[in-house]
């Protein structure tokens, strides 16, 4: 016959230390700014910003989809994507995945996930805000990117190329 | 399981170290997760001694890549996994490989992978062993296999894969096609298999992988296809003169669909086995199947709740094991069907955590890990607590 014990509790060294791993991961990851508290950014329309070594007769709706979810990891010229996010919880990333890309944050994140775990392909640069967003994809040849903030047109034109908006779709 | 302090603090030290190659501007990004569980079990045992003491289960996955010519990518994962008596945490190779894009257009592409592969499965096969990519704690077992021990088998190899991205009416879909050399299982596999503790060597002499993947309707749905020809050669050493030898061919077939609203994910997959085995001149076939239906809800970018259905049978001919049972003495016919009714919830306060909990009432003892109740009579009705709190880099 199977002697049965009562489920023991939690033991005072176990919950420190379960405790202990909980305290030093969360500073570690605040440290490499994995916490995004940054307050509630005023958004306006998304647009797709490319670097202008990017022909803009290759951004379309279709192939940006297939861009960000890094499925492309060349352009049709051979230079590199390099695909630069804001954090997935920050809404303006929500707010271009629905209107310019029609799709929603959790499912871009699958994808990349997919390629990460399964070493089958890329995965995009996450930037801490718009400004870098910006510097990031002027500086790296074949990046491609996004704003929601109003910019200066001219500013723009010289330091991304390409400027793909929701309105202009197809 | 005791929970020791050893494992925690090189568990610290390691994440402590890791962004250190990041810092040097040549070196490879490195990518990775981390993840501690715990559970609780009624009736029976699962990941270790769970039923009297609880059970500690962890895994440890850390990856890097590296674009040796644009179309050239080389990839590799490192991984551990403790999970019960079948599972003892040892660092696997999960894949090492080289990709070579052969044709790269924006619309399709079309390209060769080598070297230690992961085996396109379902939706989930080839991140299963993340939790940020699985979707739960626990792989839904009539697909994945989960608990039987078929792990190894299922999840990577040694081959040659066959891919490409394309367009059809706008939407984007992908195929895979894959060879695996030759190789012999692990003993676990072969318990598992034969379900006896007789030394088994089993060569896995035939595997092949095929998969179709596909997007509609501006990626609101998304379906899968993916196939597996898996052939054994099985040798039991039962110590009698000759050992006992059989081959087994397996055809798997899985369905895929997933429906993705804003809020809502329902996602359903089904498996279908044709199984057929000779040995000593005689030849046998059966057939199986399992699926599985989940729906998750997200209130929140952050929080998610889902419940799962996930049903399994050992043979199509026989679901409740009836027949089974009465041929011999001593059979337990909840031993070939597995019913599992789980709740779940996940946060991920920021990209980085997530913490993840799910309740199972099950009926059936399909789905068990044998090597964490060998000796233990069964308990047809069981429940399983699990939680696990996970870190991602």
């Amino acid at each position: 016959m199977q002697i049965r014990r009562p489920p023991r509790g939690w033991s005072g060294e176990r919950f420190r230390s379960w405790l202990g791993l909980v305290v030093v991961l969360f500073l570690w990851s605040g440290t490499l700014g994995g916490i995004s508290a940054s307050a509630a950014p005023e958004v306006t329309t998304p647009r797709a910003i490319a670097n202008p070594t990017v022909n803009p007769k290759f951004i379309n709706r279709q192939t940006l989809r297939s861009v960000f979810t890094l499925r492309v990891r060349t352009w049709p010229d051979g230079t590199p994507v390099h695909v630069f996010v804001l954090d997935d919880n920050d809404e303006r990333h929500a707010a271009f995945c629905t209107d310019v890309l029609g799709t929603f944050p959790y499912i871009l994140r699958r994808a990349w996930d997919r390629n990460l775990f399964s070493g089958t392909g890329l995965i995009p640069e996450t930037v801490k805000n718009e400004s870098e967003m910006l510097q990031k994809v002027a500086d790296t040849p074949g990046a491609i990117g996004y704003l929601t903030r109003a910019e200066d047109p001219e500013f723009l034109k010289q330091n991304a190329g390409v400027v793909f908006e929701a309105a202009t779709q197809e | 399981m005791k929970f020791h302090l050893r494992y925690f603090w090189r568990g610290v030290l390691t994440l402590a170290l890791l962004p250190l190659p990041a810092l040097a501007e040549f070196a490879p990004p490195i990518h990775g997760a981390m993840a501690l569980g715990y559970n609780w079990t009624q009736g029976n045992n699962y990941f270790g001694d769970s039923e009297n003491e609880g059970a500690s289960f962890s895994e440890f996955t850390v990856n890097s890549q590296a674009v040796i010519r644009p179309r050239l990518l080389a990839s590799g994962q490192v991984n551990a996994r403790r999970a019960g008596s079948g599972e003892p945490g040892t660092l696997r190779v999960d894949y090492a490989q080289l990709d070579y894009q052969i044709i790269a257009e924006t619309r399709h592409d079309f390209g060769l992978r080598v070297g230690t592969v992961k085996n396109p499965y379902g939706f989930f096969n080839t991140t299963r062993d993340v939790v940020f990519s699985r979707p739960g704690i626990t792989m839904p077992s009539s697909v994945y296999f989960d608990g039987n021990g078929y792990r190894d088998l299922f999840f990577s190899s040694d081959g040659a894969q066959l891919y490409g991205h394309f367009s059809l009416n706008d939407e984007p879909g992908e195929w895979t096609l894959g060879w695996v050399a030759r190789y012999n299982a692990n003993d676990e596999f072969g318990t598992a298999l034969v379900g006896s503790t007789f030394p088994t060597d089993i060569e896995v002499s035939q595997f092949l992988t095929a998969q179709w993947l596909q997007d509609w309707a501006g990626g609101r749905f998304r379906t899968g296809l993916s196939y597996l020809r898996v052939g054994l050669d099985v040798e039991v050493d039962t110590g009698e003169e000759t050992p006992f030898n059989s081959s087994i061919d397996a055809d798997i077939y899985v369905v895929s669909a997933q429906w993705q609203l804003p809020t809502c994910l329902l996602t359903t997959e089904l498996r279908y086995n044709d199984n057929s085995v000779s040995s000593r001149g005689e030849n046998s076939t059966s057939s199986n199947d399992g699926g599985y239906l989940q729906l998750r809800w997200m209130p929140s970018a952050q929080l998610s709740f889902f419940g799962r259905y996930d049903v399994s049978y050992s043979d199509r001919d026989d679901r409740d094991g009836r027949e089974y049972a009465a041929d011999a003495e001593g059979r337990s016919r909840y031993s070939r069907f597995g019913h599992d009714g789980t709740l779940g919830m996940a946060w991920k306060p920021t990209n980085r955590w997530g913490v993840y909990a799910e309740y199972h009432y099950v009926y059936g003892t399909h789905n068990l890990p044998r090597a964490d109740n060998l000796d233990e009579t069964l308990d047809p009705h069981w429940q399983l607590l699990m939680v696990m709190l996970g870190y991602r880099f």
